[in-house]
Parts: C-alpha cells; structure tokens; sequence
C-alpha cells in the first residue's frame, strides 16, 4: 500500500492524541520497550512487578505475567525488547515428516506465523516460519503430590503410579489443567521415576532458560498433563531436527534489569518471552559491582537489531512459482538464505517472500508467489546481513575470504555466522579483522571451508548497560547469561569430568568408575514371562549380579512378560537365561530373562541432575585415560545423578582427572585452549545462583584446559560454578593524549623482529612510551599472544623491547596498556603503577574501576594523580591482585540512554555507534564505537539544555534521537547528521513529577508512519503524535 | 405631661394628698391605669366612682378615730396597755399574760450568749440557739460548722488535696465526656489574633445539580463530566482534530 502524505510544515501544526490511561501510574521504577525494528503493534510498560502490554491498534491496554518470583524492583529498573530474541527449546524428534517437528509447542496456534530457527544441535542455521501446530499429544496425565513452582511429585500409588524411565519427559512440556495452579504451561528440564521438573537453578550452566518458575505454585490434587506437539514448517527441513537440535521461536523478548536491594550484586536480570508470557530468572554477579549503584538513578540498555536494511537490488530476468531468476548477476550460492525477498515494482509488486537458497542466479522462496514474477519485476533483498560472502579457507578460530578488501577492526563486536555449507549455523563474535580475515573469539567446534557461506550481523546476543551513576560499560551475553565489563572471550562451568551432549552444554561428572559384568544387551523376550506383571514394572535381575535392571514394556492377557528393555546394566553378572528377577512394585512372579552381552561398562555420577536417557550419545572428557573419554552411548541410567556407557579397553578404576579445581585453578575439561593465550585476561567465577556471588581475578597461565591465577578465590565446583573469560580492557577504557596524538594505542602489527613491533600506522612521540617508566605492550591476539612486554624505547612506528621469543606478524594485534594494567601497590585512597607515567592530574575527576582481585567491582572518582599513582578518595584498598582501568565516559546517572544507530543515511555511523546521552544535569551527549571501543564526547549546536531526571530518549531508526526534558514536556530531537537539535513539539499537558525511566517510544506502521508516543511523569496519561515534521 | 385639674366632683370632698396627686395625672397618660382604672386605654367610669368613693370613707374614718382616742384615752391607760413605765415615760412590752417583758440587751441574755461556751448540742438545737438549752453557736474549728450531718466541708487544705488529683481528674470518665461537649460546641472557625473567626469552606466533592451557574472563573481540577473523566473532553476533542487536521491529510492507494 502506498502511502501519500499531504501535511505540510509549518502549515500544519502537529497534533497530540490522548491515548487510554495506563493502568498503573507511572514510577521511577517503571520503564517502556518496544521492537528495536520499531515495526511493533504493541508497546510493552512494566512498573515495579507488572508488566502492561499497550495496543497500537485498539488504543488499549492488558496485563501480562508479573515479575513475581524474582527481585522485585524498587530501586531503579529498565526493559529492553530484542525481537531477535524469542521462545527458546529443544526439539524431541522431527515430527515424522520432512517440514515437521515435535516440540512442546504451548497451546492452540500461538506459535504459527513465527519464525522458528534451529541454533544448535542437527539442522542448526536452518529457519523455517511455522505453518501449523497440530493438536497436542497427550503422552501422560496424573495427579500432583507434591505441590511446586519449579517441579511437581506424582508418587500416585495403585492404578495411577508413575515409574517413568529417567529424562523420558525431557523437552515435553507439562500442562496443570486443572486445580490450583491450573492452565500453566511450561517446558520439562528433566525427570526421575515420578517426579516432574521445568525449572532447576543447577541448569543455568547447562540452559541459561533452565529458571521459568511458575506463577502460581501447582498445587497438591492438580491434574496435569504431559504433552507435544506437531509443528509444520513452510519448507521441507534441509536437514531434519531431532533431539539435539535447539531452536528458537523468533517472537521477541524483553530483557529486564532492576535494583531491588542495596547489597551486592544490586541488580538482577529477568527475561520475559512474550510468546509464552512466561518470565525467566537470569543470572547477574556481585563481582561486576560492589559499590551501590545510586538510588532512583537511571539505568539504561540496548541490543542489537538484524534489520540491516537492503542488502542488494536487481530486475528479475524471469520467475516462476516459488522462484525469481536474474541471469545478470553472480550470487555466492546460498549467500542470501534466510533473508527476505520482495517485489518492488511490477509484476507481483508488493509480495514478501523468505529466501530458501540461492543460486548464481536464482532465488528460491519458501513459499510460492501469487503471482508470478516476470522481466518487468524489480526487487530487493532485505535482511540482517551487513555483508556476507563464501569464505576461502578456515581455522580454528578464523575465517577467510580473500575477495574482502574490508577496514581492519571494521568489524570487530560483530558476529559471524556461518549460514550454509561446512560449519553451517555456526556463530561467533568477531574480535577482530584485518582486510580479508575475520578473527573470532574462540574456535568453532567445526571448521569453515571453502564450502562455507558466511555472513556478518550484529551481535544480537549482546546486550550494553549504562548507569546507575558509573562510568563504566557492562554487557550482557545471552548465551553465556554472564554479565562483565570487557568482552567475552569464552564462557562454561567448572568440569573435572563431563559428558557433552550435541546442542547443549556439557554435564559435569563426579566421578567415572569402571565395572565389569555390566549388562550391554539384554533379550528383549524373557526366558520366562510369569504372571501378575504390569507394564512398566521393574525387574531387578538378581542372578549372578547386581543393580542391573529391566523395565517391563508389554505384558500378556495374565499380566506374563513379553517384552523388556534395559534399564541399568549393573556389574558382575555373566551372560545366559533364566536369570531370576524381583519386580517393583510387587505383584508379579516368575519372570526369567535372557542377558545376551555382557562387558565393562563405566559408571558416572553427576553433582547436578542431568537429562540423559538410554541411547544419547555423549561424549566424555576430562579423564586422563583415553578409553574412558570420547563419544559413548549410554546405555544405563539409574537415577538422574547416574549413568553409564560401555568402555573398552578396562582402563584403571576409577577414572582420574586431567586437573582438579582448586582456589587458584579453573578446571574446564571441554577446553582446548591454547596454552597461555588467556594470560592477562580476566576470569569471572561465579556460583549456579541467579544472584552470584562473583570473583574476577587476572590470569597467569592457562593450559588446555585449565585457568590460573594468584590470588586465591573460593574454589570453583566441579559441575556448579561458571566462569567467563573477559578482556583486561574494559569497554570504553581512556588512553593518555600521547597515545591519541600517536594514532592511538592499539592495531595490528605490521612488522617486527623478536625485539621489536612496527605498526606503520602510528605516528608516536619518540620515546613517549619510555619516558621515566616503561610502558607495556599487550599482545592480545595472533602471535605473541598473551605477552606483556615493557617498552625500552619508541619511535613514531615502532616499540622496541628486549629480546621475546616471537617474532610480531600481521596477525599480532597489540595494545599499550597507557590507561590500564594491574596494580604494584595499593592503599585506602592510592593505586600504584609503576609501569605508568601520567601526566600529573590528567585523570582528575576521571573514574578508575577495579576489575579483579582485592576491591573488585570498585569504581572511585580520581580526585589527582601523579605519574604512578592515582588518589581518590576512601575506598577499600587495591594490591597487586587488582586489575585497573581508568575509564573515558562521564558517569551517567540521571536521565540517560543508549541508542545504536542502525539506519541513518549517514552510514558511516550505522552499526558502529551508540549515542549516550549523559543527563545528570548536564548537555553532554558522546558516543560509543563499538568496534574499537571507546567513546567521544560530542558539541552539538545549539548545546544548552541541561537534561536530568525525566528526561527521556527514543531512536527514530533514522537520523533522529527525540528526547524530552524532564517535566517540562518539551520535544526536541537530535540531528545525528547534521549534529543539531531542533525543537519538536510539546506535550499536550503537563508532566507531574518528573520520575527516572524511559517511556517514550517510536512505532512505525507498515506504510512508514511514525509515531511517537510518551507517558507522563507520575500519570497514567499517555500520548502519541505523529512525526511528519 | 400637661397637669390637669381636680374633677369638680371632688369639690367638697376630704381628700388625702395622694388621692389629689392621682387625681392630677393626666387623662392620656394611661401608663398609670392602674390607679386611673384606665382598661385597655379606657377608662372604666363606674369602677373610677367606687374606688374614689372607698377612699375618701377610709380616710374620714380614721381622721374622726383619731380625734376622739386623742380627747378620751388618759395618759394611765396608755402605760397600762403599752407596757410602758408612766413615771419614766418609759415604753414597755407585756406578754399575753400582762406581765412585762425585759427586752434583751449587752449584759442581759445577749451577754448570756456571747459567753456561752456550752458544747453543741446536735440534736434539736443545730443552727440557732437557745437560751436556756446547752446548745453553742456552731464555729469553723472544733464547733459545728466543722461537721454537719456527717459532711466535711472543703477546707483551703482539702482543696490542696483535690488540686493534685487533677491527673486522676484527667482520665475521669465524666470529665472527658465534658470534654468533648465542649469541643463539639467549639466553633470551626479559627480564631486568629484579634478574636475574629476565620470560616473554612471544605471542597465541594459532590453536587447533585447546580441549576445556574453564572461564571466559574477557574475549575483547576474537573475530575469528572457527567461521570466521564473530565480529561475525556480534551481527548475527545484531540481525536477529533487529529481526524480533521492530520488524517485527511494522509491517502493510502
């Protein structure tokens, strides 16, 4: 539909509509989201607990879950939608067909229209839009014993006893449908022989959406059933899903941070998934702060969006049903998969259809066209991609495509996906890149290839936070469900031992001990039925062994068994028939089996329930045998704390770690890291808590698989605690002015000898970074990683050091460690560096953050400084343990926000800035580069207006931020082009009482329409006016 | 008030000066009727005979008593009848049985009594006394007036004792009751420094009709308009505008 639209400035003077009264009044512990593709029907309110959902299209508003069962916010809170993010599970077979899947699919057809993208295990980087939900398939019902909010107990005696196979119910999903509690419906994590669980703490290691407790406790006498469902997809699967794969229904997300007390961590992070209108626990940790954020401060966050705008134009040559064909251009195949074609002009003008594949040159939709597309055709393809290509060749953690003549770090806190062939659903984050290669993070579990089509995106998985009147910058990740305040290298939980199963993380393992006579295969038919048995009885065979058991799976007319299966396969016994058994619950008798295959077999416990059952295929790590590690089935699951596989070999017993966990030592034995590449990283431990306490301490060494560091922390756990690794430079971290005259203070090497690193790039001060002190250069990636060497000497390109044992090449990308480092001495009001030489006070009323160790978490305004030392005031006292960083960005407190630019027609500033807006009484406005990760601070024109509590902000996704000032209901809006502000309207009544929070939001219509739309301060009153102007 | 004169009828009549002063008040002066026998601002002609009559017999009566007595009585029977000594001129007094009575006086029975110092006598003589009975006047320390019936009376120390029991006083049921009646009866008015009373109006929350309103100079806060919330008039009136300034100004094809 076209849209003509006819009002003129000055002509027509903009109008303020009243929208319906919010149904709680507005707080400054209330805040407004909405789609960052600003294409939403609904704005999403929350105020303390509750959480509004406001209609664009009716004018109305309803309430969705409350947050209860979490931190309650009191303090300051802040929402941010992602409509890249979405209801997240795991399939449990493909449905039996080629465009199905059997999922837990919530109820009725909530789910058709979405996108569901597979994003890890088989098929993933496949995405499909759902068609269908058929009705769901009931596999089990009962009655409640033990009531809960995070699992139920059925210990039902008689008829309706459960003796459920251990994880059978994995990824079903539970449904009370009836009694207290009823109409609940949320994914099943695990199960024992009666028991149900959907939400376990222990899991976020594992799942970080292992924590959807329920609204209401389900209570004893509820009636549940456990159920699935199949979905259709518009496209046959390329490669079908099953078990392993885990998916994501791309229906949005809100992510939600608050302070609801004053004691660390302060701040807790929530998830709200729209689709199932269920809140999800997430995780935060005392380590990233330890001083009290500022009350009734601001918080402020923001994500990144796929909408990368029209990635390529053309006329199509010809079409067919579901096909455009342009025989004038050359296509990598599959280079456009999963994004958006659509006619632009003639015939079929206006359809939208999702891309297949591709070939050279033709497009392939998912669904048929209407009409056909012919040589009058133009078109356009849309979608994420900022770029995408087919790469050259592949490493371990790289990807090359030699066609790419890119900007070196041009792409750096991007991410890198790998959308077809080899290594296909693949992504990680972009660390760095030079012209034609693109350095990740940490490895890819498969390799890139010639084969291998990739693209580049934002890094939605990332979430910034600011505020809270601190300087610095913290990120949120996702998938590691980690907070920190430097990039993320890597992430996982402390393993001794571990079984991985493919699309999730690895279960830690207490123990592995190998047993012989353990019971492999066991005849299915008995070598005497018996009688008086019931279906899912259990046989405990009792001859010539121990603990093996068999679960009885068909019984005749007089209750004889005909058919068994394996349920554990104990030790000791000797293969042969008419092994007597005992049969729980008692009953029936006489039952004889048959053990056909006997052998050792290696018996694990795991320190958290994990979600096996009889026939994954795990592999296992960690112990220094050979014969126990590697891809194994099981083949015996006894309890959710115990499994056991086949192993060949008779390896000692029991299995001995590589390495064990200590207060120094971080034991991941799913790693394989190179050694010593993390040296001078930060590693954040934290407890399986949502609200963890945190230690971040600064690494010395690294093995394979093992982190190490000084100063003792509390050791982690095997099986419990996390950790992530992070980069010693936090986001937004200052360099001296030395360093910005040179051409800054970091880059990739050009040259060098083992005593010295050129980078032609630079124009330093000779002998700047020697002065009095010598300065240190960071290796921070390609070779010489993990060095730190001190400077004897600089010329404007080159650092010389004494003799290292690499030589710097192009892949040695280097940092001077002019504005951060590690602590030689400390007291209550001093940090000592004596590898610095500042400029005496040149960091007055800058902040310096503690990053690890003793006074972790600190942030202290530095009220002087000498060459070596900052002065601040009273804290608590660094050593050589703390890791510091004297940060750039003005600390925002009140009235604040965070923008990405993702659609100005300057595009030279999309997907690299965020705009800061500074408030705290002040007219400062600076913005943030994502890729190399600092900030500038910007004169804008007219620059007057000092913003505060109230004032709030809102991205046009073009070149306007619209901002109010506080209570004054004023209008403006920020020129990011032309670096003006313009007046912008008014309010059409006055605010109340100007309030922290963000409630001001743009939505744009289908046809391009915005409008604006802003909540009063302390009212329910809300108001929209459309932006012609 | 113009002086009248006598009727003539009074003319040859014995008449006291009282009677002539009466009878020189003037006729329209009605404020003496009583005398006048003015009824109603009339006169009653024949009750003004009777009575003018009955007075003038009244005062010939006694005048002609008066003289004979005072030719006839001889100065003896005088002393005889009136108790008085003849010798000494002396008037005195007998009882009903002719026998002189010795009037009281300081060194006669008055004397008696205010040397008297017999105790008191509670029964039959409290409150008077008599001569002849050992009764005492009653007196404020040791005498009756210290008790009377029982009953002790308030004394400047008893009432230093009532004055420390003002905080029982305090939580007296009966005085707190007092209490609030004098408080209801308190004005709601506040006093301010010159006694004057300041009246305060409480907020209208609610009228049933207002027929006419001539001018309301300023409603800061209409809540509601005809049971709608009164900002409804504002948003109603935005809609609309927004209908006739921005929507038709906006074309989908």
């Amino acid at each position: 539909m076209s849209l003509t639209n006819n009002l003129q400035e000055q002509v027509d003077l903009p109008v303020w509509e009243w929208c319906r009264f919010a149904p709680t009044a507005t707080t400054a512990v209330s805040s407004m989201t909405t789609a960052n593709t600003l294409g939403s029907r609904y704005l999403y309110y929350q105020v303390s607990t509750l959480l509004y959902r406001y209609d664009t299209w009716t004018d109305s508003w309803h309430s969705l879950m409350s947050t209860t069962g979490f931190t309650t916010p009191t303090i300051m809170n802040n929402n941010v939608y992602s409509s890249f993010l979405g209801h997240y599970g795991r399939a449990i077979s493909n449905g039996g067909g080629n465009n199905t899947i059997q999922l837990a699919g919530l109820s009725g057809n909530v789910l058709v229209g979405y996108k569901i993208r597979i994003i890890d295990g088989t098929g993933k980087g496949q995405e499909r839009t759902i068609t269908a939900v058929a009705a769901p398939v009931i596999a089990e019902q009962g009655v409640v014993t033990t009531a809960g909010t995070q699992s139920i107990v059925d210990a039902t005696t008689g008829v309706g006893l459960k003796q459920w196979k251990m994880n059978q119910w994995r990824d079903y999903q539970f449904r009370c449908n009836y009694g207290t509690g009823r109409t609940q419906v949320r994914p099943i994590l695990y199960n024992t022989i009666n028991s149900i669980v959907w939400s376990d703490p222990n899991h976020i290691t594992i799942n970080p959406w292992a924590q959807p407790l329920a609204a209401t406790s389900v209570a004893v006498g509820a009636i549940y059933v456990i159920e699935s469902h199949i979905v259709t997809v518009d496209a046959n699967w390329t490669t079908n899903p099953d078990n392993t794969s885990q998916f994501c229904v791309m229906s949005g997300g809100i992510l939600n941070f608050t302070q609801g007390t004053t004691s660390a961590p302060f701040m807790s992070m929530s998830y709200y998934d729209v689709l199932a209108d269920i809140w999800y626990a997430k995780s935060t940790q005392t380590g990233i702060k330890t001083l009290v954020f500022l009350a009734a401060s601001d918080i402020s966050m923001e994500r990144m969006t796929e909408a990368g705008g029209t990635t390529v134009t053309g006329t199509a040559t010809s079409g067919g049903n579901n096909t455009l064909t342009n025989t004038g251009v050359t296509m990598i195949a599959n280079q456009y998969m999963g994004m958006t074609l659509t006619i632009t002009s003639g015939t079929g003008v206006g359809q939208v259809r999702s891309i297949l594949s591709n070939t050279a040159t033709v497009f392939t939709t998912r669904s048929n066209w209407t009409t056909n597309p012919d040589a009058t055709s133009t078109y356009s393809v849309t979608g994420g991609q900022i770029i995408s290509g087919i790469a050259t060749s592949g490493a371990a953690r790289s990807l090359t495509d030699s066609a790419l003549t890119m900007t070196p770090m041009q792409y750096a806190n991007f991410e890198l996906r790998i959308v077809s062939g080899t290594g296909m659903g693949q992504a990680r984050t972009i660390l760095s890149n030079t012209a034609t290669v693109f350095n990740l993070t940490k490895d890819w579990t498969t390799n890139p290839d010639a084969t291998s089509v990739y693209a580049v995106y934002r890094d939605t998985g990332k979430v910034w936070i600011i505020g809270g009147n601190d300087s610095g910058m913290l990120q949120y990740s996702v998938k590691s469900d980690q907070i920190t305040t430097g990039k993320q290298f890597d992430d996982g939980q402390c393993n001794q031992f571990a079984a991985t199963r493919s699309g999730q993380e690895p279960f830690a393992l207490t123990s592995i001990t190998r047993v012989s006579g353990g019971i492999s295969v066991l005849n299915a038919t008995p070598t005497a039925a018996g009688s008086g048995y019931n279906i899912d009885d259990i046989l405990t065979i009792t001859t010539g062994g121990t603990l093996g058991t068999a679960r009885v799976s068909a019984v005749n007319a007089t209750g004889g068994v005909t058919t068994v299966t394996l349920e554990t396969s104990g030790q000791t016994y000797t293969t042969g028939t008419g092994k007597a058994t005992t049969v729980v619950p008692a009953g029936g008798t006489g039952c004889t089996l048959d053990i056909t295959t006997i052998a050792d077999m290696a018996n694990c416990i795991t320190p958290i329930a994990h979600n096996f059952y009889i026939g994954d295929t795990v592999t296992i790590s960690g112990a220094t045998l050979a014969d126990y590690n590697g891809a194994k089935t099981i083949v015996g699951v006894a309890t959710t704390l115990a499994f056991s596989y086949e192993v060949t070999g008779s390896p000692t017993s029991p299995a001995v770690a590589s390495a064990s966990p200590s207060t120094t030592q971080l034991v991941d034995c799913t790693k394989n890291w190179t050694v010593n590449e993390h040296v001078g990283k930060l590693v954040q431990l934290a407890t399986n808590a949502v609200l963890s306490t945190g230690q971040v301490r600064r690494i010395v060494s690294n093995t394979a698989t093992t982190l190490v560091w000084t100063l003792a922390a509390t050791a982690p756990v095997n099986g419990t605690s996390r950790y992530v690794i992070e980069d010693i430079k936090p986001f937004g971290t200052e360099m001296t002015l030395g360093g910005r005259r040179g051409g800054g203070t970091e880059g990739f090497a050009t040259g060098g000898s083992t005593t010295t690193l050129i980078d032609t790039a630079k124009s330093w001060q000779t002998n700047y970074w020697s002065r009095t002190a010598n300065r240190k250069v960071r290796i921070v990636e390609g070779t010489g990683v993990g060095n730190e060497i001190a400077i004897t000497s600089n010329t404007a390109t080159t650092l010389t050091y004494a003799t290292q044992t690499f030589t710097p090449d192009a892949t040695t990308r280097y940092v001077i460690m002019d504005a951060f480092g590690t602590a030689t001495a400390g007291a209550v009001t001093t940090l000592t560096d004596t590898a610095q030489n500042w400029d005496v006070n040149c960091w007055t009323n800058k902040r310096v953050r503690f990053l690890s160790g003793t006074s972790q978490g600190n942030e202290y305004i530095i009220t002087s400084n000498t060459a070596t030392v900052l002065t601040f005031a009273t804290g608590t006292a660094p050593d050589v343990s703390t890791a510091y960083a004297i940060l750039e960005a003005t600390p925002k407190a009140y009235g604040i926000h965070l923008d990405m630019i993702t659609g100005s027609t300057d595009t030279t500033l999309n997907n690299k800035y965020m705009y800061a807006w500074t408030g705290t009484a002040t007219t400062e406005l600076s913005r943030y580069n994502v890729t190399n990760e600092h900030w500038d601070l910007l004169s804008y024109f007219p620059q007057f207006e000092t913003l505060t509590t109230g004032s709030m902000y809102v991205y046009d996704g073009a070149d306007r931020i619209y901002f109010t000032k506080e209570a004054t209901g004023r209008l403006m809006y920020y020129d990011l082009v032309k670096n003006i502000v313009v007046p912008s309207s008014t309010i059409p009544y006055g605010m109340s009482t100007a309030i922290s929070g963000n409630r001001m939001e743009i939505i744009e219509t289908a046809d391009g329409l915005k409008y604006l739309y802003i909540m009063r301060h302390t009212g329910q009153e809300m108001w929209r006016t459309l932006i012609y102007w | 008030m113009r002086p009248t004169k006598i009727p003539l009828k009074y003319s040859f009549r014995l008449m006291s000066r009282k009677k002539i002063k009466t009878l020189l008040v003037s006729k329209g002066d009605l404020s003496f009727n009583a005398v006048a026998g003015v009824i109603n601002g009339k006169k009653d002609k024949n009750r003004e005979l009777d009575n003018g009559k009955r007075t003038f017999l009244k005062v010939a009566g006694v005048a002609g008593a008066g003289i004979i007595a005072s030719q006839l009585l001889p100065k003896r029977a005088e002393a005889l009848i009136m108790g008085s000594t003849p010798s000494s001129s002396v008037v005195g007094v007998k009882d009903s049985s002719n026998i002189r009575i010795d009037p009281a006086k300081e060194g006669g029975n008055l004397a008696s009594i205010k040397t008297n110092t017999d105790s008191f006598v509670a029964s039959g003589g409290g409150g008077y006394v008599r001569q002849d009975s050992t009764a005492t006047i009653a007196k404020e320390s040791g005498g009756n007036l210290a008790t009377i019936a029982g009953k002790d009376f308030a004394t400047q120390t008893t009432l230093a004792t009532l004055n420390t029991t003002a905080a029982t006083l305090a939580t007296e049921e009966s005085i707190i009751l007092l209490r609030r009646i004098a408080k209801l009866s308190d004005s709601l008015g506040v006093v301010d420094s010159n006694q004057r009373q300041r009246v305060s109006v409480d907020t209208v929350t609610t009228v049933t009709t207002v027929t006419t309103t001539g001018t309301v100079t300023s409603a800061t806060n209409l809540v509601a308009l005809g049971g709608v919330d009164g900002r409804y008039l504002y948003i109603d009136t935005a809609h609309n505008v927004y209908a006739n300034a921005i929507r038709p100004n906006l074309t989908f094809s």
